[in-house]
């Protein structure tokens, strides 16, 4: 069953940055790519449990703020130490402007 | 046959250059030598993480089972007593000789010690602590406890450091600092000034310009300073820097100057013998300067560099370095290195919020440092990190405006190419 919860109005992520989201007491990254594009990923960073929302957007790469561990935030992979453990990734929707991420019922 | 390569040290440089030198080539033979017990660890949060949560245990830096899985060999309690270069050999201190093809130095530093304590011969003293290793670290953890008084002397980042920890323990805290502001040469003064109002307000006492003239240790610490009344207290740490462990390259005959010395390439003056991070002190081109840095990501970066040349890459050194520190809820990180700016910048977003920006003659930038709650800082650091590494000429005006997103400076500046 699709859990579909919504997160905030397109406008309010620019282009190439990211945004943090909570709910039901996890923590999200919700990102836009350079072409304007929603993903979503967990929040934290899998190095030091990090909120990578305060990270550098450049392209596909989040770049996490404490020590620098790269993820490919499409899909999740970590572009290597010190990051190791890949981010969890969660499908998004746009409609009506509004974005959706689905989550585990 | 397939070559050895050994490389002494299993920290940060160490484990990195291991790494790196599988992931390039799966015949040769690894080994790694390190003098202390257990598996690689971590060291930054010995003096954050590790003294404010009780729960907390080592952060490795890699796995057993990833060592396994690498075939990294991986000899633990085994001190590398000497580097024999003539003959490419190590001897361990059992007397066991280890032939090598090519050699990685990275030893790292240790704790420096007052003179006044060694001369008095109290430098193993029970109240007397230093923070290097995890074991000074668990020292310090069987410690401290509420109520206390510590004396720090200097006022570094890891002095700072554990102020703040021990602070938060609940430990009254006294730093000594012979310099006029804490963390005179490694930060900017607005910047550093964030820091001393933080630790004014959580009730740290820095003492600047302070000469120690006399330090007795019996059951409590004593120290007399000039002009300033007698201080006493339970125990003391001495946080006054680190020295590079440089033995083994000195009796080798190797280059030395503050550090090994090496060239971009991480090369040391033996063809076949390299030397990374903390122990190093480094070409860094981009300044046109030697430099030995103590920090994380460099010693990380400069392994990789020194792996890549061991296997016969032609691979420089050329980033900005970059460092962070944490102290209670402020984040500082900085990049880049202070040589000869011409023009300094403050973009100042609220009183605790400050990024302090150098350039050179033609308006490129030289470094920046900054400071903030939690990571807010991150982001501008990571920008000016682009910006310095990719040369670019940036717009004063921009820098200084809080209002225009430091981004659209590393956007303009990608259409310019
Ligand atoms: C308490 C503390 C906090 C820090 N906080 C920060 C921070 O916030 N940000 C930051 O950027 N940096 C920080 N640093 C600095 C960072 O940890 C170092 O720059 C980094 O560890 C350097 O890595 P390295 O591999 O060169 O040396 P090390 O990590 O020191 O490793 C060298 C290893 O070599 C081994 N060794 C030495 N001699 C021999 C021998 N003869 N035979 C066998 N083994 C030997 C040692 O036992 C050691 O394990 C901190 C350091 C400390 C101590
Ligand atoms: S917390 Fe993200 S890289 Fe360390």
């Amino acid at each position: 069953m699709s859990n579909w919860i919504e997160v905030c109005a397109l406008d309010e992520i620019d282009e190439e940055d990211v945004v943090p989201f909570d709910h039901a007491g996890h923590t999200y990254a919700i990102y836009r790519c350079p072409e304007g594009n929603v993903f979503a990923t967990s929040g934290l960073c899998t190095h030091e449990r990090i909120h990578l929302a305060d990270g550098l957007v450049m392209d596909d790469i989040i770049e996490c703020p404490k020590h620098n561990g790269r993820f490919n935030y499409k899909n999740g992979q970590a572009q290597g130490a010190p990051v190791c453990e890949h981010l969890k990734t969660f499908a998004t929707k746009v409609e009506n402007d509004t974005i959706y991420i689905e989550v585990a019922p | 046959m397939s070559q050895t390569m050994i490389i002494i040290g299993a920290g940060e440089a160490g484990v990195r250059a291991a790494r790196t030198l599988r992931q390039h080539n799966s015949e040769i033979a690894i080994h790694l030598f390190e003098g202390e017990q257990g598996l690689p660890y971590e060291r930054p949060p010995l003096s954050k993480n590790a003294l404010l949560d009780d729960a907390f245990s080592r952060k490795l830096i890699i796995s057993a089972e990833e060592l396994a899985q690498l075939s990294i060999h991986y000899h633990s309690d085994t001190c590398v007593e000497a580097l024999l270069a003539e003959t490419k050999q190590i001897r361990l201190t059992n007397g066991k000789l280890f032939g090598f093809d090519k050699l990685l130095i990275a030893t790292g530093a240790k704790a420096r010690t007052l003179p006044l304590l060694q001369q008095k011969g109290l430098d193993q003293h029970p109240l007397l602590f230093s923070l290097r290793s995890a074991a000074d670290c668990q020292r310090i953890r069987n410690q401290a406890s509420a109520g206390q008084h510590v004396v720090l002397v200097g006022a570094g980042f890891i002095g700072l450091e554990l102020a703040a920890s021990l602070r938060s323990k609940g430990l009254k805290v006294t730093v000594l600092e012979s310099q006029a502001r804490i963390l005179q040469r490694a930060v900017p003064a607005p910047i550093a000034e964030v820091l001393a109002q933080s630790h004014a307000e959580h009730g740290v006492d820095i003492r600047l310009n302070c000469q120690i003239e006399d330090i007795r240790l019996n059951n409590e610490v004593e120290i007399d300073l000039a002009g300033q009344t007698s201080l006493k207290a339970d125990w003391l740490v001495v946080g006054i820097g680190a020295e590079p462990n440089i033995h083994l390259a000195n009796h080798a005959g190797l280059a030395l100057e503050n550090g090994i010395q090496v060239d971009a390439a991480m090369q040391t003056s033996h063809p076949d013998i390299f030397a990374a991070g903390d122990v190093c002190n480094f070409l860094l081109s981009r300044y046109g300067t030697q430099v030995r840095l103590e920090s994380w990501r460099c010693a990380q970066e400069q392994a990789e560099v020194a792996a890549l040349n061991m296997l016969g890459g032609a691979v420089q050194y050329v980033q900005a370095p970059w460092f962070w520190s944490d102290q209670y809820d402020l984040g500082l990180q900085s990049v880049g290195l202070s040589i000869n700016p011409v023009t300094k910048i403050e973009r100042r977003y609220d009183e605790q919020t400050r990024l302090y920006i150098e350039l050179d003659s033609q308006q490129r930038i030289l470094c920046a440092c900054a400071i903030g709650l939690g990571n807010s800082v991150a982001k501008d650091i990571k920008v000016i990190e682009r910006l310095i590494n990719q040369n670019s000429i940036v717009d004063i005006t921009t820098l200084g405006d809080v209002n225009v997103p430091l981004k659209s400076l590393l956007k303009r500046a990608k259409e310019c190419v």
